[in-house]
């Protein structure tokens, strides 16, 4: 693990933005898609330019049951 | 307002009124950067502040241009009395934007026992207590559990490996846990045991461990589904009955209040007897589904009073 982007175009990271190793972005590659792996890179303040754009301009897709998962919700939104 | 501003806003809100919380679920996922796309929020809210919780919302309902509703499925009403013991309230915030922002609030958070809160910012629930919610029945859940066990054990939080799900991860990291924290993990987490005697089991364990947290969190939220239907359809049969109401939020609290007594919304539908009744259920499951022995099972099955606390 390494505390700052090697890329100085990115703001600095600190503690409560760490860098991970490699394996860790290759397995949300996997998990969750290569878009949502990219995002995961970014330091803490792009992603949530990112956040903010996909909010703006995109019908998010969200959790739509009225339970949350913890109580049952999602049985219909799996 | 965005979902994030609305965020920072709740929080500060939360913070001046000296209320005790934590945000979890899939925001904190956001913050630990595994998610983009929820909306919605969840918070674990200190039971002894539920009151004071109450008080803000009120206050925040018509403050300039804000609103405050309990949303129409509004789970149990917001109070130490049903949150301590497990229930969610459910409540919609529109903004003076006219956005919409859905709030579900714990008390207990289910298959945690004490809040825990990031060490770098304690508005967040910790990895560990946010993996621990996450151990639901939906599939798509899981890759959370696991991104948040990696992201912990790479930050020196051993207790990682209590929610790692791919065995080869789990036979690397095994060898760095310190000697001193071995035993206390293996006991919340038996399979782990698995990894020394090199029993050769270890992926099929993993298998069934998952199929018993799935079960057992189904078997869990049975029992509130099933308690809050049951109030709901007799409240619903009530004359001149008007849900969520179009009235201010204090008034809908008295309401909802008043109901849950009239129709007799159990505090603690799961009691003792129902958390054994969920553990002894998905253990049948499993031994029918894996044939698995009760012996194996031991093995495999975590405490109860770790998966139901």
């Amino acid at each position: 693990m390494t505390d700052n982007n090697s890329d100085d175009s990115f703001p600095k990271r600190d503690a409560s933005d760490p860098l991970y190793d490699e394996e860790y972005y290759e397995f949300l590659e996997l998990a969750f898609g290569p878009e949502k792996a990219a995002w995961a890179r970014l330091p803490r303040v792009e992603r949530e330019k990112e956040l903010a754009w996909i909010h703006a301009n995109t019908n998010t897709p969200d959790d739509l049951d009225p339970w949350p998962p913890e109580l049952g919700g999602g049985v219909d939104n799996p | 307002m965005g979902p994030q501003p609305f965020l920072n806003f709740f929080c500060k809100l939360l913070t001046e009124a000296e209320i005790d919380f934590a945000l979890t679920s899939g925001q904190a996922c956001v913050y630990y950067g595994i998610q983009q796309t929820t909306k919605d929020s969840d918070w674990i809210i200190e039971p002894n502040d539920l009151v004071k919780l109450v008080v803000l919302l009120q206050g925040l309902d018509g403050h300039q241009g804000y609103r405050v509703s309990y949303r129409a499925i509004c789970g149990a009403p917001c109070s130490s009395e049903y949150l301590a013991n497990g229930w969610t309230t459910h409540i919609q915030i529109t903004d003076s934007d006219g956005a919409e922002h859905h709030v579900d609030l714990f008390g207990a958070a289910p298959r945690v026992s004490q809040i825990e809160k990031d060490s770098e910012d304690p508005n967040f629930a910790s990895r560990h207590i946010v993996a621990q919610m996450k151990k639901t029945d939906r599939e798509k859940d899981w890759p959370f559990v696991f991104a948040l066990a990696r992201q912990a054990v790479s930050l020196g939080d051993w207790r990682g490996v209590l929610h790692g799900t791919d065995a080869d991860w789990l036979l690397a990291s095994w060898p760095t846990v310190p000697d001193e924290l071995r035993l206390e993990l293996t006991t919340l987490r038996p399979l782990l045991s698995m990894i020394e005697a090199a029993s050769g089991k270890l992926r099929r364990a993993l298998m069934i461990e998952r199929f018993v947290w799935q079960a057992v969190n189904r078997h869990r939220y049975r029992v509130f589904q099933n308690a809050w239907k049951e109030f709901f359809r007799q409240w619903r049969h009530e004359a001149g009955f008007d849900w969520p109401s179009t009235s201010g939020f204090g008034e809908q609290v008295g309401l909802l209040q008043q109901a849950a007594v009239n129709y007799q919304l159990p505090p603690r539908p799961l009691d003792e007897l129902a958390k054994r009744d969920a553990v002894q259920k998905a253990r049948h499951e499993a031994a029918e589904i894996f044939a698995a022995d009760d012996i194996e099972l031991d093995t495999i099955v975590p405490p109860l009073t770790w998966m139901l606390p």
